[in-house]
C-alpha cells in the first residue's frame, strides 16, 4: 500500500530528517508511528500524502507517486494533522462542501460518530472546543471510508471518554483493505489498538514489527528487584518496582508495554536491532 | 480516472471556495462601489461658481484606483484560503488536481475580478456622471481617446502585478511580501531600464556609434530596426502575465509543506 524506497529527506543541508529510509506498509493493519520530537513522524506522514517530496528515493502510496498529489490518490486517503484548519461554518455545511470530494463518504456513518462523540451536528465549528473540533475531523475522516487514514496525534486534546470512543471506532473500521497509520506520543491511549509498530530514531527506522512478533520475542515484566539476568535488555524504575524488557526466551505471554518498549529501543538500539534482525 | 482536469471536481472546488468566501467577496464589492463613488466625487470639480468653457467628468482616477483596490481585495480573499500552514494542508490535500486549483484561482482572480470591477464602475459612474451633468447643466462625454488607451493598458499592468504577487507568494517561504516586492522592482528595472539599455548600447550599436558615442534616442527614432526592437522590448512585460500563471502551475504542483 505504501512503499518508501531509499528515501532521503532534509529541510535544509544541516537538518537531515531521513537517510536511505526503506519502509513498506500493508493494508489490514493499524500502524503506530513512534519517535521522539523531531524524529520525522509528521514528515513521514506528509511524505505519504505528497506534502513532502523525498530529495532522493521514491515514495509510492496506493501504487502512485505520492508527490504528484493526483486526485485519484488524494480521494483515497485522509490526512488529519495535529493542528488542522476548520472554517467558520456549521458542521452540516462543512460536510456538504467537503464530502463530495470523497466518493465513499457515508453521511449516516458520520452522524453516528458525532452521536457517539456527543456532538450536535447543527453546531457551529467556531463554537466548538479544540477537542470537539478534533472529534468532528476524526469522524469526518473515518466516514470518508478512504483506503488510507493518516492521523497525526489524534488523541491530543481528547478527553478520557473520547479516547476510549476513538479506540472503539478505530477498532470497528479496521479491515483487510484499510491501512491506518497513527503517529503518537500518547502510547498509553493507543496501546490496545495498534497492531504494528514503527519506531523512528536518528533518521532511521529502529523497529518495524508486528505487535504479535514483538511480544513473541520480548517479554514485558514488572519486578521488585533487577537481577543479573542476561536476557534483560532494558529496565526502568517505577512506583511498583522495576519495569523490565527482556528477551522472551521462555516464550511467556506478556502484555505489550509500548512506553517501556519505546524507551528500551531508544536506550539500547543495538540490542533490539540484533534481536529483531537476527532471530 | 482523469487526473489532469475534471469539470465536476472543478465545479465542486469553485462552489466550495465561493461558499466559504462569498460574504467577504460581497462585502468587498460593496466597499468597492462606495470607494468608486468617493473617488469620483474627489477627482471631479464640484464648484457651482465655476464657469469654464470645457467641462470634463474625470473617471481615470476612479478606474485606476478601483482596479488596484479590486486586485487587492481578490488577492486578500485568496490569501485567506492559504495564509496559514494548516489551511495549506487542507488546501493541498483536497482531492483536486493542480490544474483545477489553478483554474479556480484564475477564475476568481481574472474574470470574477474584472466583472466585479466593471459592475462597480457601472453602478457608480452613471450615477456620478449624471449628477455632474445636472450640477453644471451640461452634457459631457465619458472617455477621451487617450484615456481609453491608458485604461486598457492599466488592466494588463494590474493583472501582471497580481500574477507576480501570486507567484511570489508561492515561491518565497519567508518574508514573501518583502521578497515579492523586491522582485517586482528588479523586474521593473530589468524590463524598462536594463534590457533596453543593454540592447541598444551593447547588442545593437551596429550603425549607432557617432564619434565614439552611441545616441540611443536618435537610433530609436531614426532607424526602423531600432524602433522595432524598442517596441518589442516594451511588449515583453505584457507577456509576463502568461509566464507567471504558467510558472504558478509548477510552483503549486511542487508545493511542499
Amino acid at each position: 500500500m505504501i512503499t518508501l524506497n531509499n528515501v532521503s529527506f532534509a529541510y535544509s543541508k544541516k537538518k537531515e530528517v531521513f537517510s536511505n529510509l526503506n519502509l513498506t506498509l500493508q493494508p489490514g493493519s493499524i500502524y503506530g508511528l513512534l519517535g521522539k520530537n523531531g524524529a520525522g513522524k509528521t514528515t513521514l506522514l506528509k511524505m505519504m500524502c505528497g506534502l513532502a517530496t523525498p530529495s532522493s528515493g521514491s515514495c509510492t502510496t496506493l501504487g502512485e507517486k505520492a508527490a504528484r498529489k493526483n486526485p485519484s490518490l488524494m480521494r483515497e486517503l485522509f490526512f488529519l494533522p495535529e493542528e488542522f484548519y476548520m472554517p467558520d461554518m456549521r458542521i452540516k455545511k462543512f460536510v456538504s462542501l467537503n464530502a463530495p470530494f470523497y466518493p465513499e463518504f457515508d453521511l449516516n456513518q458520520f452522524h453516528r460518530y458525532l452521536d457517539e462523540f456527543e456532538i450536535n451536528p447543527d453546531s457551529r465549528l467556531r463554537s466548538l472546543s479544540y477537542g470537539e473540533k478534533k472529534k468532528v475531523m476524526i469522524g469526518f475522516g473515518i466516514a470518508t471510508n478512504t483506503k488510507l487514514l493518516l492521523f497525526d496525534e489524534p488523541t491530543n486534546g481528547l478527553d478520557i471518554p473520547s479516547k476510549r470512543q476513538f479506540r472503539r471506532i478505530m477498532a470497528s473500521i479496521a479491515n483487510e483493505d484499510k491501512c491506518i497509520i497513527i503517529s503518537t506520543h500518547q502510547v498509553r491511549d493507543l496501546e490496545t489498538l495498534i497492531d504494528h509498530l514503527v519506531i523512528l530514531h536518528n533518521n532511521h527506522i529502529l523497529l518495524n514489527e508486528n505487535v504479535g512478533v514483538i511480544t513473541q520475542k520480548l517479554c514485558f515484566k514488572t519486578v521488585q528487584t533487577v537481577g543479573n539476568d542476561q536476557g534483560i535488555i532494558y529496565s526502568e524504575s517505577s512506583l511498583k518496582g522495576h519495569n523490565i524488557l527482556l528477551k522472551n526466551a521462555e516464550q511467556e505471554d506478556s502484555q505489550l508495554d509500548m512506553e517501556l518498549l519505546f524507551n528500551g529501543v531508544q536506550q539500547c538500539p543495538e540490542k533490539i536491532n540484533h534481536l529483531f534482525n537476527l532471530n | 480516472m482523469n487526473n489532469i482536469f475534471s469539470a465536476k471536481r472543478f465545479a465542486l472546488l469553485v462552489r466550495k471556495q465561493w461558499l466559504e468566501n462569498y460574504l467577504l467577496l460581497i462585502g468587498s464589492f460593496i466597499v468597492l462601489v462606495a470607494f468608486d463613488f468617493f473617488v469620483l466625487y474627489q477627482n471631479n470639480d464640484w464648484d457651482a461658481n465655476r464657469k469654464p468653457s470645457y467641462f470634463h467628468f474625470n473617471i481615470s482616477a476612479a478606474y485606476i484606483l478601483s482596479l488596484g483596490v479590486c486586485s487587492v481585495f481578490i488577492l486578500l480573499t485568496y490569501f485567506r484560503i492559504i495564509n496559514t500552514h494548516t489551511k495549506q494542508i487542507a488546501y493541498y490535500t483536497q482531492p483536486t488536481s493542480t490544474l483545477e486549483k489553478l483554474a479556480a484561482i484564475f477564475l476568481f482572480m481574472v474574470p470574477v475580478m474584472l466583472i466585479a470591477f466593471g459592475a462597480a464602475l457601472s453602478i457608480s459612474v452613471p450615477v456620478m456622471h449624471s449628477a455632474y451633468d445636472s450640477f453644471y447643466h451640461t452634457t459631457t462625454t465619458l472617455f477621451a481617446k487617450d484615456e481609453a488607451a491608458t485604461m486598457k493598458d492599466a488592466i494588463l499592468v494590474f493583472l501582471t502585478l497580481q500574477a507576480l504577487i501570486l507567484l511570489g507568494m508561492h515561491t518565497f517561504k519567508r518574508y514573501a511580501i518583502v521578497k515579492t516586492f523586491i522582485a517586482i522592482i528588479i523586474l521593473f528595472f530589468l524590463f524598462f531600464y536594463a534590457l533596453p539599455g543593454v540592447t541598444f548600447n551593447w547588442i545593437l550599436p551596429i550603425e549607432g556609434f557617432r564619434n565614439g558615442s552611441f545616441d540611443t534616442i536618435s537610433y530609436m527614432r531614426n532607424h526602423e530596426y531600432g524602433q522595432m526592437v524598442y517596441k518589442g522590448i516594451l511588449y515583453l512585460p505584457s507577456y509576463l502575465v502568461y509566464v507567471c500563471w504558467f510558472a504558478l502551475y509548477f510552483k503549486m504542483k511542487e508545493k511542499q509543506l
